[in-house]
């Protein structure tokens, strides 16, 4: 079984995350668990009372449903109350105490699968660290120390984060401030901006202008693919936000509230550049097109090519349109962030009289933001296409900021301009 | 409603010493039924108007943004601004009048419907005597509505307003009832012209003006005839009038003082007998006070009556929404109702005294509404206005709140000589066209997609208020995005689900079939149109004609 077939299976017979745990562990261990993505997988599994990391890796090649061994060998830790965490494509759980099944849940056999896959010495004298052992995670990638690096010193600044220690971090961390919906948002918006490993601020990007001595290309994006990094002899940090990033979510399980206004943040393409929608877990249905996707042609009817699009044409010139950009997309995201505690209150009032009408409402509450994000959007297509478009009458949208208003002073001459 | 051209206003003009405007009434091909409900007649202390604006008036809806003015700005006056979608009519300035320091944001449609102040106005032309009609004035009854919105905080305010600029640059329209309310009270506002002797330098009041509050526990209505009878002056919490409400009627001689007969403005100014008008009448204080009995074809009936019970929002929708089911009247029975009993009756060239029964819903309404004004709300939340395209019996009536900053652009197209999915008023048109070819089978597939829509709209209202209360008190402005949010997505969810309805109505209806299933026709009515007269064998001569080849 894949890892997301186990989910499925989980969300549909679970009703906390203690038994969403349970049941895809014996399912993985029945089935036996088939790598979908790459190698071992972990989820973060909460319920509106508690949190919990669940991690699941194969048994190796040998193993076949007939064997009647366990197919899968999987552990799970219980992130504290007051704590964070962070799984950056790479193993978290360390040392597990079976014992203490107030934070662990784990399979019997995982220690004497990783014995008998020889991942193991029982008699070397070393404690058993999971990560270590199934997720090789004493050599994790930059790419998942920087992520790790990034939240856990955004959430415990007190703390003295190297990100050469990434793998020697605890599995959790308490969080130094109450973390809000917009703080984790932020996070997942994030792309080191301020911090040593922002991309956009490495020696390559930078030139000599003649009057203005060294300033940033305006081509300066933390949206930069290999081959580009591989030209421009970029270092890469892998940012958490991704150009390639499919969709996203922030969600927000609450014990005080009925199980219908849960409520999933979600949205399309690069969180940086896409606005999070409050999908509440209640509603009926969504826009036909945000359930319509075919990513072999542009398709005006589905809403995932809207932010696509906006999201790669302003990473063709990030340094002049993503601060136009963000002049549309934070108003509309404050404004829903403004507007949520009401949606809230009066769906709990409608509610309590009649839970199907406060489903209705809420449907159509999300659907309107939905299509809302999606005009907007596609909208947004149309501007930015003319921006960049190098035939436009007022000289092109490379002409950043700071250049044309040294054109406007007579500082830089317009080149382009005369040859028109 | 009105407007008949002008070649026929001056020959009945020229022809003026008799009255014959019960002729040109005959030829009504516009007009529009208004209601009043006061606070203490409605269910949850709305006052309430309504309008139905049965013709081809401008339906397209436009958010006019009030704001600042500075010292020596004016004011265009326009004649036909209420045609203005139809490309065979031209828009005149015809007048500029010096602007007021603040306007306010008000709906802008063909009879200017509501402001932020939760001020609503109805109309429905009455006529009146043809004398009185003077080309020279510079007003016509919609932009008197349209100025009284930028400018009116009160019902009594609005009349004030109108009545004022009416004197003094002179009123040029037709007599004009409109139906003015606030959260706090309704008010009958009647105008005529002042006579052919007028002229702007005259000096003399350019137009003749009555206002009347219905009490708060009462419904007044309004069906194209003047409805204001006798008035007392000496209570201005009651009445308001021009200063030359007497004398006018008396130097045309409609009035003499020492004849000892009551002053009644409505026999004064604008006389008018026809079951047209008066049929209506009827139906809507039967409708609301069937304890009261009224005669169908009594002349008269009072000015306004309390009803039975209070009433609602979806009461008045259900009266605009009448055919008059269920009485002698109903449209929906007889050989003129086609076996599918259709309540349409199609304009045709008018014998004299001949003219089909006159509903209050008809198939030429461009648009119709139905406002509540709350004084316990603030003004971008009090006030609604249930607005809806095309016959009142085939629409969806949507939430629109005096607060939104923008409506759907579908609502801002229009072109009567080019069908089109990005207009509304489309959707609703035809949907109501197409239900004629089975109108008692389809109509109830249109009071399930009313019910489903109207109904959701009607259960959230109080969460979606109290929503945007909680954001008015935090910040005024975030309520007003909400609100114009939300009503943007109802218009757009209504909008789309009609297309997709029509969609349907074409396939299940096609060629006569239900779902491609016989459906027939009612026996009464293949009878009544000699069915059976071709196909009876006893018809056959013996007769053989022989093949001829053979």
């Amino acid at each position: 079984m894949t890892i997301e077939q186990l989910e499925v299976f989980a969300l549909q017979r679970a009703k906390t995350a203690r038994e969403a745990i349970k049941i895809m562990g014996e399912l993985a261990e029945k089935y036996g668990f088939r790598e979908s993505c790459y190698l071992g997988e972990a989820l973060t599994v909460t319920d509106p009372n508690e949190a919990w990391v669940f991690e699941v890796f194969g048994t190796g090649p040998l193993w076949t449903p007939e064997s009647g061994k366990p197919g899968a060998v999987w552990a799970a830790q219980r992130v504290p109350d007051d704590h964070i965490t962070c799984v950056p494509n790479v193993s978290r759980i360390g040392e597990i105490d079976p014992s203490d099944t107030e934070n662990f849940m784990v399979c019997e056999n995982y220690i004497t699968t990783a014995v008998e896959l020889g991942l193991y010495d029982p008699n070397a004298g070393k404690p058993f660290i999971w990560r270590n052992v199934y997720g090789d995670a004493e050599h994790m990638s930059t790419g998942s120390a920087v992520r790790l690096w990034r939240v856990f010193s955004t959430f415990a600044p007190s703390h003295d984060w190297k990100l050469e220690d990434a793998p020697n971090y605890p599995f959790s961390v308490k969080a130094e401030k109450p973390v809000s919906v917009s703080d984790v948002i932020a996070m997942l918006r994030d792309t080191y901006k301020g911090t040593p490993y922002d991309m956009t601020e490495q020696d390559p990007w930078y030139y000599n202008d003649p009057k203005l001595g060294r300033i940033k290309s305006p081509l300066a994006t933390p949206q930069i693919d290999p081959t580009w990094r591989a030209w421009l002899g970029i270092t890469y940090y892998r940012p958490i936000a991704r150009y390639y990033c499919s969709y996203f979510f922030v969600s927000q399980a609450r014990s005080w509230l009925p199980n219908d206004l849960g409520v999933l943040w979600f949205g399309l393409d690069n969180p940086e550049n896409s606005p999070f929608i409050p999908v509440f877990v209640g509603i009926n249905d969504v826009p036909e097109s945000w359930k319509h996707l075919d990513r072999t042609k542009v398709d005006r009817d589905s809403s995932w090519w809207a932010f696509a699009l906006v999201d790669d044409l302003t990473n063709q010139y990030y340094g002049y349109l993503k601060v136009q950009l963000d002049k549309v997309l934070y108003p509309f995201q404050e404004e829903i962030f403004a507007v949520q505690p009401a949606i809230e209150q009066v769906a709990l009032e409608l509610y309590k009289t009649d839970p199907s009408l406060a489903r209705t409402f809420l449907t159509n509450y999300t659907s309107s933001v939905m299509i809302r994000a999606e005009k907007l959007y596609w909208g947004l297509v149309d501007k930015l296409l003319y921006e960049l478009n190098n035939n436009r009458p007022d000289c092109g949208g490379y002409l950043y900021e700071k250049y044309l208003e040294l054109l406007e002073k007579g500082d830089v001459e317009c080149t382009i301009c005369d040859e028109k | 409603m009105r407007r008949i051209v002008w070649s026929l206003g001056i020959a009945l003009c020229v022809l003026s010493l008799v009255n014959i405007g019960q002729e040109l009434y005959g030829l009504e091909e516009k007009s529009c039924t208004a209601i009043i409900v006061g606070k203490d007649a409605s269910v949850d202390g709305s006052v309430m108007t309504t309008h139905t604006c049965d013709g081809w008036y401008d339906s397209r809806l436009f958010i006019i943004p009030g704001g600042k003015h500075e010292p020596g700005e004016t004011v265009k006056v326009y004649k036909n601004r209420l045609n203005a979608d139809n490309p065979n009519v031209v828009v005149e300035v015809v007048g500029e009048i010096p602007q007021v320091a603040e306007t306010y944001t008000y709906f802008h449609i063909a009879y200017p419907f509501m402001n932020e102040h939760q001020v609503a106005i109805g109309e429905s032309t009455f006529g009146g005597r043809p004398e009185l009609v003077n080309p020279n004035g510079m007003f016509y009854i919609e932009e008197l509505e349209a100025i009284a919105l930028q400018r009116a905080k009160t019902a009594r305010e609005a009349i004030r307003i109108m009545g004022e600029l009416a004197e003094k640059y002179g009123y040029a329209d037709w007599g004009e009832c409109l139906t003015v309310v606030d959260p706090n009270e309704g008010w009958v506002f009647e105008i005529v012209g002042p006579g052919p002797l007028w002229a702007p330098d005259s000096g003399k009041p350019g137009a003749v003006w009555v206002a009347r509050r219905v009490p708060d526990d009462e419904v007044f209505v309004s069906a194209n005839r003047s409805r204001i009878g006798e008035i007392d002056l000496s209570k201005p919490d009651w009445y308001m009038a021009s200063p030359n409400v007497y004398t006018l009627a008396q130097e045309m001689g409609w009035y003499d003082p020492n004849a000892g007969k009551p002053f009644r403005f409505c026999d004064v100014y604008a006389p008018k007998e026809s079951f047209y008008n008066s049929r209506r009448e009827w139906r809507v204080f039967d409708l609301v006070a069937p304890s009261r009995h009224f005669d169908p074809y009594a002349r008269w009936y009072p000015f306004s009556v309390k009803p039975d019970r209070k009433l609602s929002v979806a009461d008045l929708m259900a009266i605009n929404r009448d055919y008059y089911e269920g009485t002698e009247f109903d449209l929906t029975k007889g050989m003129a109702a086609g076996p599918f009993g259709t309540p349409d009756r199609y304009a045709t060239p008018s014998k004299a005294g001949a003219n089909w029964e006159r509903a209050i819903s008809m198939f030429r309404c461009s648009y119709s509404f139905v406002s509540q004004s709350r004084n316990w709300l603030p003004d971008p939340i009090g006030g609604v206005l249930w607005f809806g395209l095309d016959a009142p019996h085939a629409t969806c009536y949507m939430p629109l709140y005096c607060g939104i900053t923008k409506v759907p652009e579908s609502l801002q197209v229009m072109n009567r000589f080019d069908f089109s999915r990005e207009s509304a008023w489309w959707a609703f048109d035809f949907v109501e066209n197409w239900a004629n070819l089975a109108f008692c089978y389809m109509i109830q597939d249109i009071k399930a997609m009313q019910q489903k829509f109207e109904g959701e709209f009607f259960a959230v209202q109080p969460a979606i208020e109290q929503a945007a209360l909680t954001l008015y008190q935090r910040d005024p402005d975030l309520a007003r995005t909400f609100l114009t949010n939300y009503c943007n997505d109802v218009v757009n969810r209504v909008v789309e689900a009609w297309w997709k309805f029509a969609d349907e109505l074409v396939a299940k209806y096609n060629d006569g079939y239900i779902w491609q299933k016989m459906k027939g026709y009612p026996d009464w009515w293949l009878q009544a149109v000699g069915y059976t007269a071709t196909t009876r064998l006893d018809l056959y001569k013996d007769i053989r004609y022989e093949d001829e080849n053979k």
